[in-house]
């Protein structure tokens, strides 16, 4: 996970596993820097099954 | 040519049970083997084990295992092997295990691993005592996978570890991390035993390719690198 601070700005990048894990990150910067704008980058990693592979020759 | 089916990072809990479970049920259809890269857990928990246990479990393919330092957190790292291995989970720590698919023997050997960086930004066994008990961690566990890949004689033989053996797979990390995220001991001891493939996770920022100095495809196979359930690997080998 990434935390950039610009001014009054916060964005926080990166991936995890779940909608409620994403939700929680913006959750626990609002409670420890309520007066910051947060921009929630972060994305919720995809596990949907491969599309390609890679033949090792 | 053998399919090899590797994720790793991916930090399961009660929150996340049965998420990856679709992709998986078609795993056969996909691969021989998944390896597992580490980071199975976000904090190390026996709960959060459980949940690694039901999703990797009753696969159509053998599951092969190493642990990475999330699931180390709670230090029941030893109660999470148990109990991956009771669900038919293969644990590797310093150790290989042997396949046969189809006519081709296939060998693979895992361990953490730790970090220490890489070559001419790396620390070493010199100083204060946390210095050297830092690095001589590092090598102990690289000596341990180089013993494990060296009893090996198999058709294929393939090196699977959390932390990664090369700076490659690390582009996209901040560089002054470089040194919590891998070592370069990994990579001497895959290049002295005639590797065909190195797995990895742990750099979520990194990039999936790189090439150890002695030429052997080294993959990043952290879940956000990769972007889907698992990536899919075929080597060659065997007749």
């Amino acid at each position: 996970m990434r935390v950039t601070v610009r001014g009054e700005h916060v964005v926080v990048s990166g991936d995890v596993a779940t909608e409620q894990r994403r939700a929680e990150v913006s959750e626990v910067i609002r409670d420890v820097a309520p007066e910051m704008v947060i921009h929630n980058d972060v994305r919720v990693v995809c596990v949907d099954e491969p599309t390609r592979r890679e033949e090792l020759t | 040519m053998i399919r090899i089916a590797a994720v790793g990072d991916v930090h399961l809990g009660e929150d996340a049970r049965g998420r990856l479970r679709p992709a998986l049920d078609n795993l056969g259809e996909h691969a021989d083997v998944l390896l597992l890269a580490g980071d199975l857990t976000r904090h190390g928990s026996l709960d959060e084990a459980q949940v690694v246990a039901d999703e990797f479990s009753d696969l159509p393919v053998p599951v092969i295992a190493v642990l990475g330092n999330h699931d180390y957190h709670s230090d029941k790292e030893a109660e999470i092997t148990d109990l991956l291995i009771e669900r038919g989970i293969q644990v590797l720590e310093g150790t290989a295990t042997t396949l046969r698919i189809g006519q081709c023997s296939v060998g693979v050997a895992g361990a953490k691993g730790f970090g220490g960086g890489f070559a001419g930004k790396s620390g070493s066994v010199f100083g204060e005592p946390e210095m050297k008990a830092f690095i001589q961690h590092t090598v102990d566990i690289a000596d341990r996978l180089h013993a494990a890949l060296a009893g090996l004689d198999t058709d294929i033989k393939i090196a699977l570890t959390h932390y990664s053996p090369v700076a490659d797979t690390l582009r996209g990390e901040p560089p002054e991390i470089f040194p919590f995220l891998g070592c370069y001991q990994l990579a001497e001891a895959i290049d002295a035993t005639g590797v065909d493939l190195a797995i990895h996770g742990h750099a979520h920022f990194g990039t999936e390719q790189g090439i150890t100095a002695g030429g052997v495809r080294v993959r990043n196979v952290a879940q956000p690198v990769i972007g889907s359930a698992f990536a899919v690997y075929c080597v060659e080998g065997g007749q």
